[in-house]
């Protein structure tokens, strides 16, 4: 068991003990990480803060159940990416619906101008071209550099099944970003 | 797709590849165009993936989704947010290219100077020896450093404010002497110039032309800026650069976090606006 894993253990008994300290603690160790995946996976701002949030109500309301077989932030990933997916999903179902009729200019001195420099355009808006599920591979493996084993974990696929959403998110992610010759057959996914 | 499947072409890229099978790998590589295409196409998309930034919940983002979860968990009200000083960029992080820029190139000062410009104003640099023992590693924030973060936020005058003494520009210099190296290549995966990092300015003590320089007294100062961005350091932090820039707005201050993997270089800024702005020469 790492360090970190074995402090989020102590974490999560100290705050079931009722130290509210505690609480914000493991929040501290693990929002920035949980953010940066939703905002990967989302591109918008507003919606990631949404998701992270969503993430920690739904892993502190249950936390009384976690079982520490596997690490507490390979649960909390997991949790944070299937709030994402949520995300996609009703973003989907609005796309869908139609436009109103005064939609507001595009504000370019909003914050999201300084949020996409902050991100290196290029790449996000490759990434967003990148379907969802070979995303969130790259996002956790390439962006987040977890390991294959826990990515496969908390997306809750063979190992096998991670690689190959890698390689064909970063495939995609290359084409996107312009820089290719042509490139032969897609291998199939597991 | 020849011989070399998705695994095999990852494997070799993150270097897990036996050393034979991987020499087989590239020979073969070398004469299929389809197998060094397909490995040129996940090389591009890696690296790139690898130079991105981290993305950060800025202070009061934090702050708010503290708040918001003891509200809705019913738990006692958030402590008081964190102070400005906190690690997480403003939104102003559009500012951090031209920033970068000038850490290459304040980077060189022989003593941490306070640069009296509307463009620029001061360095600090120190580096660091951490050991990277996890594979998920969190940021690490004051009082929950190990004991090799404790040395440098010790000389920082930092951690859990219990250090007699207050940091200053100089004492953070003469506590950890900058890596050149370590900066330049951080200065690249940051976007910026690395031809700017040299000891140029070492050798005759003045500040770049461009900036003037700020009064003696300035240089002691005890500095909430650059606490500002040395607060919380992230755990793998093997060197980090601290630069600033006074706007209209406030004071910022922009750190380069450099990991033992330059790959994971982060920069970041802080807008201030409580920092005193000291007087500056001419």
């Amino acid at each position: 068991m790492t360090h970190r894993a074995a402090a989020d253990i102590d974490l999560i008994k100290r705050y079931l003990g009722g130290d509210v300290g505690a609480f914000d603690e493991l929040m501290r160790a693990h929002e920035d990480r949980v953010f940066g995946i939703c905002l990967r996976m989302l591109r918008d701002r507003d919606q990631a803060l949404d998701a992270t949030q969503e993430t920690f109500l739904t892993v502190f309301r249950k936390v009384d159940r976690y079982q520490a077989q596997a690490a507490f932030s390979t649960w909390l990933y997991r949790v944070a990416v299937n709030a994402c997916y949520d995300h996609l999903r009703r973003s989907r179902r609005r796309q869908a619906d139609p436009l109103p009729e005064n939609l507001d200019p595009v504000d370019v001195s909003s914050d999201d101008q300084f949020t996409a420099v902050e991100l290196r355009p290029d790449i996000e808006v490759a990434l967003q071209a990148v379907a969802a599920e070979f995303r969130a591979a790259v996002v956790l493996v390439d962006l987040e550099g977890l390991a294959l084993e826990t990515a496969a974990e908390l997306l809750g696929v063979p190992v096998g099944t991670v690689k190959s959403r890698v390689f064909r998110g970063r495939r995609q992610l290359a084409e996107r970003l312009g820089n290719l010759r042509a490139v032969p057959e897609h291998p199939k996914d597991e | 797709m020849h011989e070399n499947d998705p695994d095999t072409i990852l494997a070799l890229l993150d270097g897990s590849l036996e050393a034979s099978r991987a020499r087989a790998v590239e020979a073969h590589m070398a004469e299929c165009e389809a197998c060094s295409t397909e490995l040129g196409t996940q090389r591009i998309a890696l690296e790139a993936l690898q130079g991105a930034p981290r993305a950060y919940l800025t202070a009061a983002e934090s702050a708010d989704l503290h708040q918001t979860l003891h509200r809705r968990l019913g738990l006692a009200p958030s402590p008081a947010p964190r102070a400005a000083g906190s690690r997480r960029p403003s939104r102003l992080t559009v500012l951090v290219g031209a920033a970068v820029v000038l850490i290459g190139v304040l980077a060189v000062a022989p003593r941490l100077s306070f640069f009296g410009s509307d463009e620029a104003d001061s360095v600090a640099l120190a580096s660091r020896d951490q050991a990277q023992d996890e594979t998920m590693q969190p940021q690490a924030v004051a009082g929950e450093n190990d004991a090799a973060d404790a040395t440098t936020i010790a000389a920082a005058g930092l951690g859990d404010g219990a250090s007699p003494e207050q940091p200053t520009r100089s004492n953070l210099y003469a506590a950890n002497a900058p890596d050149l190296d370590v900066i330049r290549e951080a200065v690249i995966a940051a976007g910026g110039d690395s031809t700017k990092v040299t000891r140029e300015f070492e050798d005759d003590g003045a500040p770049p032309p461009i900036l003037g320089e700020a009064p003696a007294e300035a240089y002691d100062r005890p500095d909430t800026c650059v606490d500002a961005g040395l607060a919380e350091l992230p755990d793998t932090v093997d060197a980090f650069v601290v630069t600033g820039a006074v706007t209209s707005e406030g004071e910022i201050v922009v750190v380069a976090y450099v990991p033992a993997d330059v790959n994971d270089t982060v920069v970041l800024s802080h807008l201030v606006p409580s920092c005193t702005v000291v007087d500056r020469s001419p």
